[in-house]
């Protein structure tokens, strides 16, 4: 629905940067494929091969995600699109991803609901 | 921003419904609404659920836990929730999943269970409050209420049954309501004067009953609807408005966030006149002098003339500015949400000529819905119109 809305028709290849929900580790990797970024089964592949790292060409969760910065539940979310929008910005210092202009903020609500939201962000102008 | 339609509405009978589920409650309004629209559950792009405190059903996140019910399974789907507000304010988050264009149709459904709260329903407020401020002060709303009351009734000397004949045409208007819980033909003022004092001013028949219950509505936009009906019913208008959860530092005799959300829904609906032009209204009734207080609140009438229209015969279903002629919560009964049934499914009913028994005579072509609720702070108002 995000993907169709933002006219993106290869999320793989179009997006730049993504923060998903990382409640649990396993949960990271369950999203990038969830939302076509990569394929059922590869998350663990890209993971070890640096390919979601800063420098990858799937930079996930350089914020630290909420493994890293915390899990705050509903602020959670804002985090991760906060997160995008920094980086779309170039204030990012030194978590900074270069070039990104378009990114994707996702968070999941967890149990028992199991839903999902999505927001795609891209750079305007220049 | 596009043109919003009603297609469908459904409400289940108001009353203390142990042996269903939530979900069940939800499944009966969903269905009766999709019925009457003449749709299935594929044609649902998009759904809105209504829901008061966690704490009545007894089950956290309980907006998770409904939405089974709610033929929201695949589909995008939020909840909301702003205390008594909520009834009307899920079907104006409905209204803007429409007009905004992100959905055709949207369902939205209320529903509340108060009947699983132990050992009343009251105890769920009493962890509404600010821990420092007011807890102290172990309030609950029926002594807060009896303030604003008492306020309200000082400022324009209204006289007790002034207010008690709210609760007498309410119940009395709910005679005939397929869902009522408390409908009353023979209810007389010395009834509501003479029943059990519960906090002075505030007696046991100036208060609605809770309930379980649940209603539901499909919006449609414009251009879609008349593949369903020839004789739409269109919300013309919505507004919300919040004051401060410091209820202590304003005077409670004017519920002034109800007249800001009031001014926003008839701005956008070109009402100048809400006098002339509107001509019925629900107005959010769980205590019998809160009717009163919100149609001031709704700028349907002076400050103060609210008592004196009631008392001229003014807002019975047969007078100039019928109130509440669904018998409103007094008559049908008070699940926090679900009262949507009465304050917005009413104003569709009525507008398309549906609402059988309790169908105002003339030509009703404007009505206005209202809710209230937070902390005395919250209101939401809507208002639709014949096509």
């Amino acid at each position: 629905m995000a993907y169709k809305m933002a006219k993106i028709e290869r999320a793989r290849e179009m997006i730049d940067i993504v923060e998903v929900d990382d409640r649990f580790a396993f949960k990271e990797l369950q999203h990038i494929e969830a939302l076509n970024l990569a394929k059922p089964g590869e998350g663990a592949m890209l993971l070890e091969d640096g390919e979601l790292g800063k420098d990858g060409s799937i930079p996930t969760n350089v914020s630290g995600g909420s493994l890293g910065i915390g899990n705050c539940y509903e602020a959670t979310g804002l985090q991760k699109a906060l997160e995008i929008v920094i980086q779309l910005r170039g204030e990012a210092g030194r978590r900074q991803v270069q070039d990104a202009e378009i990114g994707l903020a996702q968070a999941w609500r967890g149990i028992p609901s199991n839903s999902g939201a999505v927001a795609v962000f891209e750079r305007g102008g220049a | 921003m596009r043109d919003v339609a009603v297609i469908g509405a459904g409400m289940t009978v108001f009353r203390r419904r142990m042996l269903e589920t939530g979900k069940e409650l939800s499944f009966l309004a969903t269905k009766m609404a999709m019925e009457e629209a003449g749709i299935e559950k594929k044609d649902i792009d998009m759904v809105v659920m209504g829901s008061a405190p966690d704490a009545f059903d007894g089950i956290h996140m309980k907006g998770e836990n409904l939405s089974d019910g709610a033929a929201a399974a695949g589909k995008p789907y939020m909840r909301v929730f702003n205390g008594g507000g909520t009834g009307v304010f899920a079907p104006i988050a409905g209204w803007w999943h429409v007009a905004s264009g992100v959905a055709d149709i949207a369902l939205v459904v209320c529903e509340e269970k108060m009947g699983s709260c132990y050992p009343h329903p009251q105890t769920a407020f009493r962890h509404i409050w600010d821990p420092i401020l007011d807890r102290p002060l172990n309030p609950n709303l029926v002594w807060l209420f009896a303030m604003e009351m008492n306020r309200y009734m000082t400022v324009y000397n209204i006289k007790k049954e002034d207010i008690a004949r709210v609760a007498v045409k309410n119940k009395r208007n709910a005679v005939g309501h397929p869902c009522a819980q408390l409908p009353d033909e023979k209810i007389t003022i010395e009834d509501v004067l003479n029943s059990e004092v519960m906090a002075w001013p505030v007696q046991r028949l100036d208060i609605s009953p809770p309930s379980d219950g649940a209603s539901a509505l499909i919006f449609c936009s414009a251009d879609k609807v008349r593949q369903f009906t020839d004789d739409p019913v269109f919300v013309s208008g919505v507004g919300w408005n919040i004051d401060s959860t410091m209820w202590t530092n304003r005077d409670l005799y004017f519920p002034q966030y109800v007249a800001n959300a009031a001014k926003m829904a008839y701005k956008m609906a070109h009402i100048n006149n809400p006098r002339k032009e509107i001509d019925f209204a629900e107005p959010y009734d769980p205590f019998d002098y809160k009717e009163l207080h919100h149609m001031e609140g709704l700028l349907l009438c002076k400050k103060g003339e609210a008592p004196i229209l009631t008392r001229e015969g003014v807002t019975e279903r047969d007078g100039d500015m019928p109130m509440c002629p669904s018998g409103g919560l007094m008559g049908v009964g008070n699940p926090i949400s679900a009262t949507m049934g009465q304050k917005v499914c009413e104003l569709y009913w009525q507008l398309a000529g549906k609402a059988g028994k309790r169908q105002i005579p003339g030509d009703p072509r404007i009505g206005v819905g209202q809710a209230w609720g937070d902390i005395m702070q919250m209101g939401t108002v809507i208002v639709m119109r014949r096509g």
